[in-house]
């Protein structure tokens, strides 16, 4: 079942396309639409303020030189730059041989509608802010193994053999975890839209 | 119809959790499965919401002067910047100019100052043109039918475009031909002659004859024999420098 398109998305394939066609407001806009939650993707995978600030910069580097071959068929823009920033930081996190380490910050943050504070519309921020707020509630609602897997296995460069490992269950368990954990996120998403 | 296990490498193939092995020939798999591509695809982006399950920690608002200033073209001194959205049609603001090089070789020349707009295209992507520069060439001195050229000049390729505008169509047997400035060179490097319509206008690609065209400083058009001439001999009509 495919996940409905939210206007955000809508809103970032517009200007990755217009990126791809070198236009550098359109850049500026998504940076602004998209560096708070993957800044706080590189903080939590890096723990490291400066670390996180690089790893940034270089997806945003990404971004911008690869625009041009961005496909829908791979996910949403999002989905895309979460792909290129989590890229760099594990190539941060190998190059420092702190593969295993895993920081979390704390949940303690600004509010969500501050990810767009240096641009973006007031639509869109409240949009943004709609769709955190609908996205926690849907993990909220995951079992506490499930969430507690998807998250080790996203967060941590770690593979479903190594997770295993790390939390002492066999393989088929975290395999069946981590399949009803995403079946669960893609329909109430698509529900949430 | 995907299976259990088709699904749950799916889900761990997103999530990154798959070793090398696993995952290319779950790529293989998912290649020959449109089925399996579009599931694929809905849970990449059910993972990546995680991420904006987190609150968002804004980025240091002096990274995003860095992140935008490293996409930018650089900037030389004296030019007009043009965005890639426009650049095809570049539009030369207001230059102020003042070009001694070739006044010297006329002796009585002045560089006078004009605001002019106008544009040239060049077929550039988008990272070509932070190779390129822009110059406009006003009148010397200013008249009142306002001729006006601009150039767009890529240094890399040694390529420019021209576009002029508003000139008088040249007398029977004469030309407008345009010249490249080059730093210490002795004399200007001839660009060719640039046709005009009944209008006064013309546009024309241009290639430098000769070595070292690259390093151009100023441009200038003159009123030269019909065909042009090797080296400059007519009077200077329009002139700007990078």
């Amino acid at each position: 079942m495919p996940i409905p398109e939210p206007p955000s998305q809508a809103a970032d394939r517009s200007l990755i396309e217009a990126v791809a066609a070198g236009n550098q407001k359109a850049f500026a806009e998504l940076y602004d639409r998209l560096s708070g939650p993957l800044h706080s993707l590189c903080l939590r995978m890096l723990g490291s303020a400066e670390e996180a600030e690089d790893a940034l910069q270089e997806a945003f580097m990404v971004i911008w030189r690869r625009a041009p071959s961005y496909d829908a068929q791979y996910g949403a823009v999002f989905t895309w730059a979460v792909h290129l920033t989590k890229c760099k930081i594990i190539d941060h996190l190998r190059s420092r041989d702190r593969r295993l380490r895993i920081v979390a910050v704390s949940s303690e943050g600004k509010p969500a509608e501050q990810m767009a504070a240096n641009g973006g519309d007031a639509v869109s921020r409240v949009d943004q802010k709609e769709q955190a707020g609908r996205m926690r509630q849907v993990v909220g609602e995951l079992p506490a193994e499930q969430s507690e897997v998807i998250e080790l296995a996203f967060y941590s460069d770690l593979t479903h053999h190594e997770i295993s490992a790390r939390l002492g269950q066999p393989l088929g368990t975290i395999k069946a975890r981590i399949r009803r954990a995403l079946l669960k996120l893609r329909d109430r998403m698509g529900k949430s839209s | 119809m995907i299976s259990e296990d088709q699904e749950e490498l799916a889900a761990l193939y997103a999530l990154g959790a798959l070793d090398a092995g696993e995952a290319g020939a779950f790529e293989r798999a998912m290649a020959a499965d449109p089925e399996l591509r579009e599931l694929t695809r809905d849970f990449r982006d059910a993972a990546a919401s995680l991420v904006s399950t987190a609150p968002a920690t804004p980025a240091p608002a002096a990274l995003r002067a860095r992140v935008l200033r490293a996409i930018a073209p650089p900037e030389p001194a004296n030019v007009v910047r043009m965005t890639p959205a426009w650049a095809p049609w570049a539009a030369a603001a207001t230059l102020a100019v003042c070009c001694g090089l070739l006044a010297a070789r006329e002796g009585h020349l002045r560089a006078e100052v004009a605001g002019m707009r106008g544009g040239a295209r060049l077929n550039a992507a988008p990272d070509a043109l932070a190779q390129i520069s822009f110059c406009s060439l006003h009148p010397l001195p200013p008249e009142k039918a306002q001729p006006q050229a601009s150039v767009a000049w890529d240094r890399s390729r040694r390529l420019g475009a021209v576009r002029l505008e508003h000139l008088e169509p040249p007398a029977p047997g004469k030309d407008y031909q345009l010249w490249v400035v080059e730093e210490g060179a002795p004399k200007p490097v001839s660009a060719g002659v640039v046709h005009v319509n009944p209008e006064g206008a013309g546009r024309a690609i241009f290639k430098p004859v000769g070595a070292g065209a690259g390093n151009a400083q100023a441009f200038a058009l003159s009123l030269e024999d019909a065909g042009g001439v090797p080296e400059g001999k007519g009077p200077i009509l329009l002139m700007g420098k990078l």
